[in-house]
């Protein structure tokens, strides 16, 4: 399912990053996967490619609890992005809260496609 | 007694009446009385009479007659002579006192009514020799005589079935008649004719001053001829009181003389004895007027306050009942329009209760709580009658328990994120060492590494569902119910989604039948908690390598009891029943085998006491276990 496809990982952890970065690859060999440690970076990173749809992701993995900017106040942002990111990248919800609010606004969120929970299960990409 | 139709009738033999002789003879005790003796003969021939008989019949009936010894019967009425001497031979036959009241040709051939009471008179031996007796002359009170007597009903049965004690007493205060009301007792009644007063009440045992009482009224109702009313108090034998209302009544002779006296009397017990419960309330009404720490007030719309106690003046902090009632109603009222309101309110079937801000007289203000009521005063004005209590200290305390409750929220709220906030920082290591796991897995080959992988997978698991389960619990003892249609396909297929990963899951068969009139009303949350536990454990406790392993829930309601009946059963490894009574317990874990916290049950029971439900289980080891779970429909 990701075979072929940019995959973008926004999570604050690191060692998290590596490891979700991993297990992707292992599941889906021909996905290229790219991690940002920071929201915001990550926000920068769209808006310069804005209108570039070549560099922008397929799939976006974004953590919910994450200093400076949390997921939910990325995904406001990310309203705010051009109509071409928004058509092309597809947004997880990814997080280890087993918080019923977290799930429900995340449910809510149009861009948003699933809720994943913690530790990321290919099968639930499936 | 003139006051009563006098009637024609027969001559009244008095024999018929024997209870009445001794009535009759102290009537007429005071009338002229004349004596005589005559033959027992049909004629009546006389053989001595008193001179005075001239006074009542013509002389020249007799004169010639008396040395001739005329017979008595002379003077009898001719259609009543036959019944007269019928009646004398009765009585004499039968050795009584003949008594008879009949009609004699009087003087100038006028007709005079006559009472004789005569008797035998008997020689040594016994035998009658002649009858000897009196006439009276009663033609005055034939009229009494007919009315006592010949109204046989009247007299005995009416007058005795009167509620009224009725006694009728002769001018000594002797008894001639009482009826049952007075004296309940028949014996008593027929012993009491010619006794007095103080005879009566030395027999019944009573206190002399009673009587003494009644004599003082007897005489003063003669001499003042005249009704005599008063109170009589007696005290009966179990200690009782008793209250009479009791009246002499004077009755006058054509001469103006009391000839008898009547006496009534009313038990006004009940009466007497609700006054005095009248009067006790009274005297509590105005203690607790005076006591009460409750203002009571009596207003009208345009008057304003009519009435008011003592506490609603000092609730008020007014100086006097009068100051208070002199001041207008609005500066009685923070806001007056409330007055207004509660006027408007008012009804007459049910009190009305409000709260209102009041001000007292140095402008300071209490909450009072106003109960009233509308009604309409003795000269058909509207009125309104209530009380007021003071409770500001109540308010306060409302307020600061309103204060306290917000802040319970407040902190519950702040609780409730600092769960998930720490269980979500507890977990992201768990889950960054699962997802590690995995990915060490994927590259290595050495099966001892494998296994090792495995027990350090098993194990973080073990601690991600032992803080999964104290968040359950934390959120089912603080969150409120919230109650909606529940869908449990939905439900138990959502649990059963999340259980999949779980090794062995799909080995199971899980079966869910739902009754297709099943409206239940429940917490989602809750039940799905309590799924979730359950059929982690179905799930969990399976037994290895065995076919046909499944899970059968069933969900089946009895809306006439309002009952959700819900069946999660297993053949799984079962539970041994030395546990069984101990599983619901915190942190309770039956053998060694229990890979979870030991939270797991406990929560479905809380959840379930929660959900006002129940539960039970039924299990046999290496058969399986069943939960029976029942739940109120709404």
């Amino acid at each position: 399912m990701l075979n072929h496809k940019k995959v973008l990982l926004i999570d604050d952890s690191k060692f998290d990053n590596l490891i979700n970065s991993k297990l992707i690859q292992t599941e889906f060999k021909n996905a290229m996967v790219d991690a940002f440690d920071s929201a915001n970076v990550a926000l920068d990173f769209l808006k310069e490619n804005s209108d570039n749809a070549d560099n922008l992701p397929d799939v976006l993995f974004v953590d919910i609890r994450m200093p400076e900017m949390d997921g939910f106040e990325f995904m406001e942002a990310f309203e705010n992005l051009s109509h071409v990111v928004k058509n092309k990248c597809k947004v997880y919800m990814l997080t280890s809260s087993l918080d019923p609010r977290d799930k429900q606004r995340a449910d809510e969120n149009p861009h948003v496609l699933k809720f994943l929970n913690k530790p990321l299960s290919c099968k639930d990409l499936v | 007694m003139n006051s009563q139709p006098t009637r024609l009738i027969d001559l009244i033999n008095l024999n018929q009446f024997p209870e009445s002789h001794q009535i009759l003879i102290k009537l007429f005790s005071n009338n002229f009385k004349i004596a005589f003796e005559t033959l027992w003969d049909d004629s009546r021939t006389i053989v001595s009479v008193d001179d005075s008989i001239t006074e009542l019949v013509d002389g020249d009936v007799f004169v010639q007659s008396k040395s001739a010894k005329a017979p008595l019967s002379t003077i009898i009425h001719p259609q009543m002579k036959a019944q007269v001497l019928n009646g004398l031979n009765e009585a004499i036959n039968a050795k009584e006192i003949f008594f008879m009241v009949y009609q004699v040709i009087g003087k100038l051939g006028k007709p005079l009514w006559v009472f004789e009471q005569s008797q035998a008179k008997l020689d040594a031996n016994g035998n009658v020799i002649g009858v000897i007796g009196c006439l009276i002359e009663v033609t005055q009170q034939k009229s009494f005589i007919e009315h006592l007597l010949r109204e046989k009903d009247f007299y005995k049965e009416t007058l005795n079935a009167m509620p009224v004690e009725l006694v009728i007493y002769d001018r000594d205060h002797k008894f001639l008649f009482c009826n049952e009301s007075a004296v309940n007792d028949p014996e008593i009644r027929k012993w009491l004719i010619g006794k007095n007063e103080l005879e009566y009440f030395s027999l019944k045992g009573r206190k002399k001053e009673v009587a003494k009482n009644r004599i003082d009224y007897f005489a003063k109702s003669i001499n003042e001829k005249k009704e005599i009313e008063w109170e009589e108090t007696i005290r009966k034998k179990d200690g009782s009181l008793e209250y009479t209302q009791k009246r002499f009544s004077p009755i006058l002779n054509n001469n103006g003389e009391v000839e008898l006296i009547i006496g009534y009397g009313w038990n006004i017990t009940d009466r007497r004895l609700a006054q005095n419960r009248l009067d006790e309330q009274e005297k509590i009404l105005q203690a607790l007027n005076l006591h009460l720490v409750a203002g009571i007030y009596r207003s009208s719309e345009e008057k304003g306050l009519i009435y008011v106690n003592a506490p609603f003046v000092k609730m008020f902090g007014y100086e006097s009942q009068s100051e208070l009632l002199s001041t207008p109603s609005k500066d009685l009222y923070f806001n007056y329009e409330e007055r207004l309101e509660l006027m408007a309110n008012s009804d007459s079937e049910s009190a009305l209760k409000n709260e209102v801000l009041f001000k007292r007289k140095d402008g300071s203000t209490f909450w009072g709580l106003v109960s009233g009521i509308k009604s309409v005063d003795s000269s058909g004005k509207t009125v309104f009658n209530g009380a007021i209590i003071d409770i500001t200290r109540r308010k306060e305390g409302e307020e600061l328990l309103k204060h306290k409750n917000e802040e319970l929220k407040k902190a519950n709220q702040e609780l409730d994120r600092f769960v998930y906030s720490a269980s979500h920082d507890l977990r992201s290591p768990l889950t960054s060492m699962l997802g590690l796991i995995t990915i060490a897995r994927a590259e290595s080959k050495d099966p001892v590494s494998l296994e090792y992988f495995q027990m350090i997978e098993d194990n973080v698991k073990s601690l991600d569902s032992y803080i999964i389960d104290i968040i359950s619990h934390s959120r089912n003892s603080r969150m409120e119910l919230k109650k909606e249609e529940i869908n449990f396909k939905s439900i138990i297929n959502e649990v059963a989604k999340n259980l999949r990963f779980i090794s062995g899951a799909d080995l199971i068969d899980l079966n869910v039948q739902v009754e297709e009139k099943a409206r239940v009303y429940s917490d989602p949350s809750r039940l799905k908690i309590i799924f979730n536990n359950l059929i982690t454990n179905s799930v969990r406790y399976h037994k290895d390598g065995d076919q046909n392993k499944f899970i059968n829930i069933s969900v089946n309601t009895i809306p006439e009891e309002n009952q959700c009946f819900i069946g999660v059963e297993d053949n799984g490894k079962g539970i041994d029943g030395k546990h069984l009574g101990r599983i619901f317990e915190m942190f309770y874990r039956g053998t060694t085998q229990s890979s979870g916290s030991g939270l797991g049950l406990y929560i479905v029971k809380e959840a379930l006491d929660k959900l006002e439900g129940d539960l039970s289980v039924d299990s046999e080891v290496g058969r399986g276990t069943i939960f029976y779970i029942t739940i109120p429909m709404s």
